[in-house]
């Protein structure tokens, strides 16, 4: 909408004056509008500055802010990392002491794997024939007589070990059962002797004749019989 | 707050040594919250100014002055105008070649002699007209002083041509039907104006002002200067002098007396009243002088009734006493409908 300032103002003074010829010299008058606009202007600039000065601290504020968390955080960052760098000596002088370990332990205890035994193992139970319990008891006596292997990078596993090492003690005790006449139960047994002295992964071990300890009959519904059993194997 | 929203503005009469101002909350129909007579001597005017309203050069104040410079003149005169020339060339002509006054160093007002309006040559052939003005460095140097104080001149006034406005509003309202002898002891000169009904019949000056009368009472009194014979004037005891006062005002009423002589007897009217604006309380024996003189009642205002018809208010906290006195300072906030 476009004021048109004169007639507005002419307007606004209605003076009908009669008597009051006005002498005042409209030259040299300020221009109340442009006054106004002036002032209205600066009040506004000024205004706008302290506003601009206010975003301005703000943002610095912010700045110095994230400045200080940036700083804590790469503080953290180093203290963490001088922590791993220490835990990764650990961790690689850890691995080098157990290759050690695992090294001189397969040197002067080398044993049957027992993952490979248990799996072959369960490989021998038939439908009568089943197993409850394993349990593996494997030791090392230790010996005065104790002397270096030949090799210690490759033990001589097939072979005795050496006469001054004592042979690492190794004994699997089986509780099972079978589900038979107790005749042909027996038989089955038997025959589950001569398999486990077969095992394959048993090969190169002197095994002994494993042992019957324990023997138990059950007599179950048509005819049938329950003869649980304890059955030890171990290795000479 | 109420207080500082208020709007502030002010009329203002300059003469001589006094500023009569009345301090108001707007310029038309105005409330007067404040009516002081401060003296015209710049810096203590700007201070008691200041103590009655707020203003700065960055916030004006806005007024109505209304000034009475010696220099000012009246004439009565006919708008004749029937040759091919332009309005404005005929006046410059006219005000030149009859009264001797140049229209580059002269501000001029010309309204009709009837009514007051301002005049327009428009459809008026043959119209009484009253040419009135003053130097124009008057005004400017008034203007000038307003407006670096901070005070913005809405109306810069000869004070005497809203006197006339306002005595005959005033006359109309009291239904005062003879003629009014309007006089002005100027400094310099004497302002005589004769007023019938709404029309202003006779526009003169006489050439004998407070100073001629002053001049006399230093030959009387064998006074050194005139300096001291007019503050002689103004003491309470020539205010009783009443034998002094006849003869110091002898001259002035003669003349008076002959131009009201000649009017009557010219018109058929008779005049009643006498109306001596300007003169302070300490000179106002010289209307009561020239009243008596010249035998005619010296007008008294009824304020009230006046200032009730022009929708003037008058605040509860304005502490004052009106007297006819104030009348010019009010005349200039009269709304006269021509």
């Amino acid at each position: 909408m476009k004021i048109n300032w004169k007639t507005f103002l002419e307007k606004a003074k209605p003076l009908p004056n009669a008597w009051h010829s006005n002498f005042r010299n409209p030259k040299t008058l300020p221009n109340l509008q442009i006054e106004f606009a002036i002032g209205f202007l600066k009040r506004l600039t000024f205004v706008c500055c302290i506003v601009l000065v206010l975003a301005v601290a703000v943002k610095w504020y912010r700045i110095q802010d994230l400045s200080d968390q940036i700083q804590e955080v790469e503080a953290f960052i180093e203290a963490q990392n001088k922590a791993n760098f220490k835990q990764l000596a650990t961790s690689a002088l850890f691995r080098e002491k157990s290759a050690k370990i695992t090294t001189l332990y397969n040197t002067f205890f080398p044993a049957v794997n027992l993952d490979d035994f248990l799996l072959e193992l369960s490989d021998l139970q038939t439908g009568m024939l089943r197993f409850h319990e394993v349990s593996i008891d494997r030791r090392v006596n230790f010996s005065t007589e104790v002397s270096k292997p030949n090799n210690p990078r490759n033990p001589p596993l097939k072979n005795k070990p050496v006469a001054a090492i004592k042979v690492p003690f190794f004994r699997c005790v089986l509780v099972g059962q079978v589900n038979d006449i107790y005749d042909f139960a027996l038989d089955t047994l038997d025959a589950l002797k001569t398999r486990m002295r077969g095992m394959s992964t048993l090969k190169g071990w002197e095994v002994k004749q494993p042992q019957l300890s324990e023997l138990r009959r059950k007599d179950l519904a048509d005819k049938q019989e329950m003869i649980a059993f304890v059955l030890t194997l171990e290795i000479d | 707050m109420h207080k500082l929203l208020e709007k502030n503005a002010a009329f203002i009469l300059f003469y001589r040594e006094h500023a009569w101002v009345a301090v108001v909350d707007k310029l038309v129909h105005p409330t007067v919250k404040a009516l002081q007579v401060l003296p015209s001597e710049p810096a203590k005017f700007i201070e008691g100014l200041k103590a009655l309203l707020p203003f700065s050069t960055t916030n004006y104040a806005h007024v109505v002055c209304g000034i009475v410079p010696d220099e000012q003149f009246f004439y009565k005169t006919k708008f004749d105008h029937k040759s091919k020339k332009s309005a404005s060339s005929f006046f410059r002509e006219m005000l030149k070649a009859r009264f001797n006054i140049a229209l580059e160093s002269n501000a001029v007002s010309i309204v009709n002699a009837e009514g007051g309006a301002d005049f327009s040559e428009e459809g008026e052939t043959n119209a009484d007209i009253v040419v009135c003005g003053t130097p124009t460095k008057k005004v400017e140097e008034v203007q000038q002083f307003l407006l670096d104080n901070g005070l913005y001149p809405e109306r810069i006034e000869l004070a005497s041509l809203a006197s006339i406005g306002g005595i005959m509003d005033y006359a109309r309202l009291e239904k005062i039907e003879n003629p009014i002898l309007v006089v002005e002891m100027l400094f310099e000169k004497i302002q005589v104006f004769i007023l019938n009904n709404k029309k202003l019949d006779v526009a003169h000056s006489i050439p004998k002002g407070v100073r001629s009368i002053a001049a006399a009472l230093q030959k009387t009194l064998n006074l050194a200067t005139v300096e001291e014979a007019i503050n002689a004037l103004k003491k309470p005891d020539m205010a009783a002098n009443e034998p002094l006062q006849a003869s110091l005002m002898e001259k002035v009423s003669r003349e008076l007396k002959s131009y009201a002589g000649f009017y009557e007897v010219q018109t058929g009217q008779s005049i009643e009243h006498l109306y001596c604006p300007l003169l302070g309380s300490n000179l106002y024996w010289m209307a009561k002088q020239l009243s008596r003189n010249i035998e005619k009642k010296l007008l008294a205002v009824d304020f009230e009734r006046w200032s009730a018809a022009q929708n003037i208010r008058l605040s509860h906290d304005a502490t004052y006493a009106l007297d006819t006195r104030y009348f010019n300072l009010f005349s200039l906030m009269g709304v006269y409908r021509p």
